[in-house]
């Protein structure tokens, strides 16, 4: 072939690459990101799938969105459809939105109760499968439907996404009544026998009697789902959420009251800190006897009553010791709770039992979850009170 | 269309590519007593510094084509200074061309004999050539010695007459030709052998300003000129060494350019010197204007994409590098020095680097290094991401783009492209215009195209940002040449990125790499100082304290190692103890 | 002859990198179906059966210095047998290659571009690889000297990025799945570390003292480094995940979370991998160019790398899909790589010692004991 025609191919295949390439391009402007999915039970067999999209020209603000008519749009835009699995529904959401449906941006999984309470087993394909999803998605249960949920608008915050976000990492962080899950937990959880699955739960909020019920929604992250092998058998409030958490080991901080010592009808509160849990196993005998010893730093944060002082040298160590065994008893509850209501171990001890193991299929003959009622558990805890406030106080006020 | 049809044949057809330099590197064999030569030579062999038989005979070919071509009238001088003259006047079109003088002088020391003084008016200092040649020859009426023959009035014309500059004799018609036409004054003495070409040159030059491109803070602001006798002072000032030598050489047949090449004897290799000769002397070209014009042509490569010849206007500069062991070339016409061998980290440093505190010359690197990568992917990262890769922006970042990219009719793609090339219009026209209007010409077109395309929604603001932060990144990019480059291989960069997102982000970096790390100056890999690291001499990206740097760089082979003593903040060590006790 | 062209750190950087290639296609996930959470031991028990087979390559490079394999062959086993012994390495490398390159691209297509054809991008890393290995072998080492610490720090960020998620009880149960799946029928599945074969291509390049040196600092680090990759990666993904997870190395980099903002920063990943990627078939398009030439006796290069890259990317596309892709692999390469990589050299050994064969200066261990 002569030198010029072989330039003259290079090229023409140069222009067909540019022309008919670009196969993945998607503007962003033309797609629809699904920033939170509600996954509900429908009819039947079907499912209720709630996408939430949220609208860039109001979440973004500025020059463009805000001001007069544009102020009251809605920052996001939620719809319904159903359809046998997740993917035909969202098959169904194309036909009526103008923009590519993309799941790449979906930040938050809300599950429905009564889904949860028929299996997850079903639908986990799709989140696993699915190159849009990744593993660090948050789950949540929602109290009721997932819809319902999905229907509040945040106030502070313009974008709905960010705000449940953003609410589950502070309702973990600033006050362990509700865990942090995200898809990779989940399935942690889910397929290694090691413990059972939780979620944190959502609802919306109510005021507390008494109080007046705002006009606008807002949701609420309180408490704990419990599963046993993928169906939700339970839940937990939100103080035995706080001690389910620090029994995992995985608490940042939370507040606990005790009574003052002379006086049992006034409180102190302090802020714990989760410092460090330990767990000891032994094996001998019929049944695994599992030591959690969790330690915890405390702060004081007020009390109701400045006799006697917290100051007081004398007295720090009895009220570590009240904290503790009151932070105690709570535990020995919940484990109770979890052994005898539902038989979920979602405290992980699993994961520390199965190193004991010499290979899978002899770990999968010993069915911990099945044992875990039997299990022997103690829990120890340990209070260490660090800091008492800026003002100090060593001695009895005169 | 049949210029890039011709450049496409020839990357097919190998007998039209250039002819592949022979294998030339500055590694040279090692000793035969097998241990490497790392220690300190005290002996430094003089003899093999001068060309090779090879060059000289390249040189002497390419002055005896000269010859030819100059003086069609072959031959040697004749005893008649009139046929002489007659054939001077042909050989100069004396009747076409103005600006010859002939002038005729009678000496009164030897009456008779005449004397021709011939020269080109313009080239030469007029005073000069009165007071110094014309009044001496008419004035002096003694002159001492027989003077019986034309040779013995020649050299006491020579030897007593001449006041000042340098004077030679030659015997070849075309040598006098080209000193007239390079603005010698040529004496012709009846009778004498031989011609005299006195050199009276002068013409009107720029002063010694301050460098324009190459401007610093902290650091002399003197940049040398267009003309080679200034250039070699600027040098010379700062490098008072006898061993520093300035080869002379002339190139280009019909514009005899004066070239001189620079080095340090007893420093340089004597490979890369003879290597720098051998490529000049094969340069068979009828006129050079420019040093890049040359540095084309001695280029390693000159179909890839890298500067391999460093062109500095700043004599600092280019003394700092003669002190490395590297070899200068400066040409006569050019403000621009070319410095032999040139890795890609010298395009990135300026001489304050080395003037300021280390910490901040590391700084300025890094920020010039950040320049140069933005410069190079940020929009093509934009659109790959924008239009590819929406799963990897924060969410936040996202609503952000998508917001700003609802309002504009154009897709990612052809905005970045349009304002871009926009902002490519607007530097080459600032250019062209006078410095003055110039200046504002960018500011205006800048700021007023962007924010008024913004206003009237055609682009993003987003874009705006991108794009600005491009054209800064560029401008730190401190070496013109590398700077074309970056440009251009940014919309490389932009097209693969628009047809494969990040995946043709990565095939064009890894296609710049592998072309990068595939150059070679003069020997020296192109990207020879990012590894392997030199010890003693902590100087790369990150810039170690001056005191420090004790080793030469060793990328141009230099023949000692040390430059500096290896304590050299000597006065910082306390005297020692026995002074005390005498 | 033996006279260092190459950087050898450069050299070693590349033998790394080639070996290490395989953790970033589905390659660990393999293992792990099988294995379970003892992926990492079982490549740690099959490393040392590498060494023994680097034995017999090694002691045959140094016996013939200075000459590449397929001259090696050529020269002990006569010029048909050696010949025809030379055609096999290429073939294998040519095989390997294109499996390898459709790994990668399956991969990459899978997780990251779903639309874009897998031709497509399979031309790409081959159009770059070509282009690398036309410009020669020393620049592919010198790259790589350049490009592997930077490399190595993006899979530092990665692993801090995922701090929080290590934990070491994800690999436990220590024999993984069960005994017998781990010793036994995981073994064939492991990488035997083959393509340290490459080495027999770059040993005219490397000084003749350091081959041998070289080349098992690059097997042990390429070893070491599988061991820690699927460590790293085993204590982040449980078995029930590590057994099914087609791109794990993706997977892992997408949950990177730092901070609210240091979140999805996978791009950085895209670069690592495509670096990788072409490194990889650079080198092995080096190689088989440099064996066909070495084999018919010529000094061409050029025109068999673009033929081998072919060839390549043919065999790319045999598969029609990510099963009999999968399936491919393991019935031809990792069942019977180790036969080319370590038994031919061997047989080549034997035959050299058996006829007295060796190279200029060659050591036997008759003069090295002498």
């Amino acid at each position: 072939m002569p030198a010029s025609s072989r330039a003259l191919w290079m090229l023409l295949l140069f222009c067909a690459f540019l022309l008919a390439g670009c196969w993945d391009r998607k503007a962003v402007e033309d797609v629809g990101f699904v920033t939170v999915l509600g996954i509900d039970q429908g009819e039947g067999e079907a499912l209720r799938i709630t996408v939430q999209i949220g609208n860039p020209r109001v979440i973004a603000g500025g020059r463009q969105g805000g001001g007069g008519a544009e102020g009251q749009q809605a920052p996001a835009m939620v719809h319904t459809v159903t359809g046998e699995t997740l993917s035909l529904a969202l098959r169904d959401l194309e036909t009526f939105t103008n923009r590519r449906i993309s799941l790449v941006q979906t930040r938050v999984i809300i599950l429905g109760r009564r889904l949860m309470e028929s299996g997850i087993q079903k639908h986990l394909g799709m989140l696993v499968r699915s190159r849009e999803f990744r593993r660090n998605i948050q789950i949540m249960v929602s109290d009721g439907s997932a819809e319902q949920v999905m229907t509040t608008r945040p106030t502070l915050e313009r974008d709905p996404a960010v705000f449940l976000e953003d609410l589950s990492r502070r309702a973990f962080e600033r006050t362990a009544r509700a865990p942090r899950i995200t898809l990779h937990d989940f399935l942690l959880a889910y397929e290694t026998l090691g413990e059972e699955v939780i979620a944190p739960i959502i609802r919306p909020f109510t005021v507390a009697p008494g109080l007046e019920q705002r006009p606008e929604q807002q949701s609420q992250l309180s408490g704990t789902a419990l599963f046993r092998r993928g169906t939700m058998v339970g839940e937990l409030s939100e103080t035995e959420t706080e001690t389910l958490l620090m029994l995992r080991g995985k608490t940042e901080t939370f507040v606990e009251t005790v009574p003052v010592p002379t006086d049992p009808g006034l409180k102190s509160a302090y802020r714990l800190t989760g410092a460090g849990r330990k767990i000891r196993l032994d094996v001998s005998g019929p049944q695994p006897r599992f030591t959690i010893e969790v330690t915890l730093e405390a702060e004081a944060l007020e009390t109701e009553s400045e006799s006697p002082a917290l100051g007081d040298p004398a007295l720090i160590r009895d009220r570590e010791a009240r904290l503790a065994r009151n932070l105690t008893d709570k535990a020995n509850q919940l484990v109770g709770k979890l052994q005898t209501e539902c038989s979920c171990d979602a405290l992980g001890l699993g994961h520390y039992l199965r190193p004991r193991f010499l290979d899978w299929t002899s770990w999968e003959k010993y069915q911990w979850p099945d044992r875990f009622a039997n299990a022997k558990v103690q829990v120890t805890v340990r209070v260490i009170i660090r800091r008492v406030g800026m003002t100090f106080q060593s001695q009895k006020a005169r | 269309m049949r210029q890039l049809f011709d450049f496409l044949n020839q990357l097919f057809d190998p007998r039209k590519r250039p002819a592949q330099p022979q294998q030339f590197s500055l590694q040279q064999p090692p000793p035969p007593g097998g241990k490497p030569d790392v220690t300190v030579s005290t002996e430094l062999p003089t003899a093999d510094l001068t060309p090779t038989r090879e060059v000289q005979m390249r040189a002497a070919a390419a002055e005896r084509h000269i010859d030819q071509l100059l003086n069609p009238l072959q031959g040697d001088l004749t005893d008649d200074v009139e046929i002489t003259v007659e054939r001077l006047r042909a050989a100069l079109h004396h009747r076409e061309t103005s600006g010859l003088v002939i002038r005729k002088l009678v000496l009164p020391a030897s009456p008779g004999r005449r004397v021709y003084a011939v020269f080109v008016d313009g080239l030469v200092d007029s005073q000069s050539v009165e007071l110094a040649i014309i009044e001496p020859l008419m004035t002096q009426t003694r002159l001492q010695g027989s003077l019986r023959t034309g040779l013995e009035l020649l050299r006491q014309v020579d030897e007593t007459l001449m006041p000042g500059r340098q004077v030679e004799h030659v015997h070849s018609l075309g040598l006098v030709i080209s000193g007239i036409v390079s603005g010698m004054c040529a004496l012709l003495v009846e009778t004498a052998p031989g011609i005299l070409l006195v050199e009276v040159r002068k013409w009107p030059m720029r002063a010694v300003e301050r460098p324009l491109n190459e401007g610093v803070l902290r650091g002399p602001q003197e940049g040398f000129t267009e003309v080679l006798k200034i250039n070699t002072t600027l040098i010379r000032r700062r490098l008072m060494t006898p061993d520093l030598i300035f080869e002379p050489g002339k190139i280009g047949r019909r514009s005899r350019t004066d070239i001189a090449v620079v080095y340090l004897k007893g420093l340089v290799s004597p490979a890369l010197l003879e290597e720098v000769r051998r490529r000049i002397a094969h340069v068979d070209t009828d006129l050079l204007l420019e040093t890049g014009q040359l540095e084309q042509l001695i280029e390693d490569s000159p179909q890839g994409l890298f500067p391999t010849l460093q062109a500095t206007e700043r004599p600092d500069r280019t003394a700092a590098a003669l002190a490395e062991g590297r070899v200068a070339i400066l040409m006569e016409g050019s403000p621009l020095a070319l410095i032999v061998p040139a890795v890609l980290t010298d395009f990135l440093r300026i001489p304050e680097d080395y003037y300021v505190k280390w910490p901040f010359g590391t700084f300025l690197r890094i920020v010039r290094t950040l320049g140069l990568v933005i410069t190079l992917l940020l929009p093509a990262l934009y659109i790959a991401i924008a239009d590819y890769h929406h799963e990897m922006i924060p969410p936040a970042l996202l609503t952000a783009i998508a917001a700003s990219r609802e309002q504009v009719p154009f897709p990612a793609t052809l905005e970045v492209l349009m304002m871009e090339v926009a902002f490519e219009v607007i530097r080459e026209g600032a250019i062209r215009v006078p410095s003055q209007l110039g200046q504002t010409i960018g500011i205006v077109g800048a700021l007023i195209l962007g924010q008024a395309a913004v206003e009237a929604s055609i682009i993003s603001p987003i874009l705006i940002i991108i794009v600005a932060t491009t054209a800064l990144g560029s401008f730190t990019i401190p070496d013109y040449s590398l700077n074309l480059v970056i440009r251009v291989s940014r919309f490389v960069m932009i097209f693969l990125g628009a047809t494969l997102g990040l995946y043709g982000v990565a095939i064009g970096l890894f296609a710049f790499s592998v072309h990068a790390v595939s150059l070679k100056s003069f020997g020296v890999p192109y990207l020879a100082p990012m590894g392997p690291p030199q010890p003693g001499n902590p100087d790369n990206m990150l810039r170690g304290p001056t005191f420090l740097l004790d080793k030469r760089p060793t990328l141009a082979r230099p023949r000692d190692k040390q430059r500096q003593a290896e304590k050299v903040m000597g006065w910082r060590v306390p005297p020692s103890n026995n002074e005390e006790e005498t | 002859m033996g006279k260092q062209i190459m950087d050898r750190t450069g050299a070693v950087c590349l033998l790394v990198t080639i070996l290490v290639a395989k953790m970033f296609t589905p390659q660990p996930r393999m293992v792990a179906e099988q294995a379970g959470s003892a992926a990492w031991l079982v490549v740690l028990l099959t490393g040392p059966l590498s060494l023994l087979g680097y034995w017999g390559l090694s002691a045959l490079l140094v016996r013939f210095p200075g000459l590449s394999i397929a001259q090696i062959s050529l020269k002990a086993l006569g010029r048909v047998a050696g010949a025809v012994v030379g055609i096999l390495y290429a073939a294998y490398f040519i095989w390997m290659g294109g499996v390898m390159l459709r790994e990668f691209v399956a991969g990459f297509r899978v997780a990251v571009l779903p639309s874009t054809p897998v031709s497509v991008l399979a031309m790409g890393i081959l159009v770059i690889g070509l282009y690398a290995a036309v410009k020669g072998p020393e620049v592919q080492a010198r790259l790589a000297a350049y490009l592997i610490p930077g490399m190595a720090v993006l899979l530092a960020i990665t692993v801090v990025g995922v701090w929080r998620l290590l934990d070491w009880r994800q690999l436990t149960p220590v024999f993984g799945y069960s005994l017998r799946n781990t010793l036994l029928l995981s073994f064939p599945l492991t990488s035997k570390h083959s393509e340290i074969l490459v080495l027999g291509v770059l040993a005219p390049l490397l000084p003749t003292a350091s081959v041998r040196r070289l080349g098992l600092s690059a097997l042990l680090a390429g070893y070491v480094g599988q061991v820690l990759f699927l460590l790293f990666l085993g204590s982040v993904f449980p078995f029930p995940a590590m057994s099914r997870l087609f791109y794990p190395m993706l997977e892992l980099t997408r949950m990177i979370e730092v901070s609210e903002f240091i979140q999805r920063i996978e791009a950085l990943f895209i670069f690592l991998w495509f670096f990788v990627a072409a490194f990889a078939m650079a080198t092995l398009i080096t190689t088989i160019a440099s064996i066909i030439r070495d084999v018919t006796e010529t000094t061409l290069f050029n025109p068999f790398a673009l033929s081998a890259s072919l060839l390549m990317f043919t065999i790319a596309f045999i598969p029609f899909n990510q099963v009999e892709l999968m399936w491919l692999d393991w019935l031809t390469l990792r069942t019977w790589g180790w036969a080319f990589s370590f038994g031919l050299p061997i047989l080549t050994l034997a035959v050299a010692v058996l006829r007295g064969k060796r190279g200029e200066n060659g050591e036997t261990p008759e003069t090295r004991a002498g």
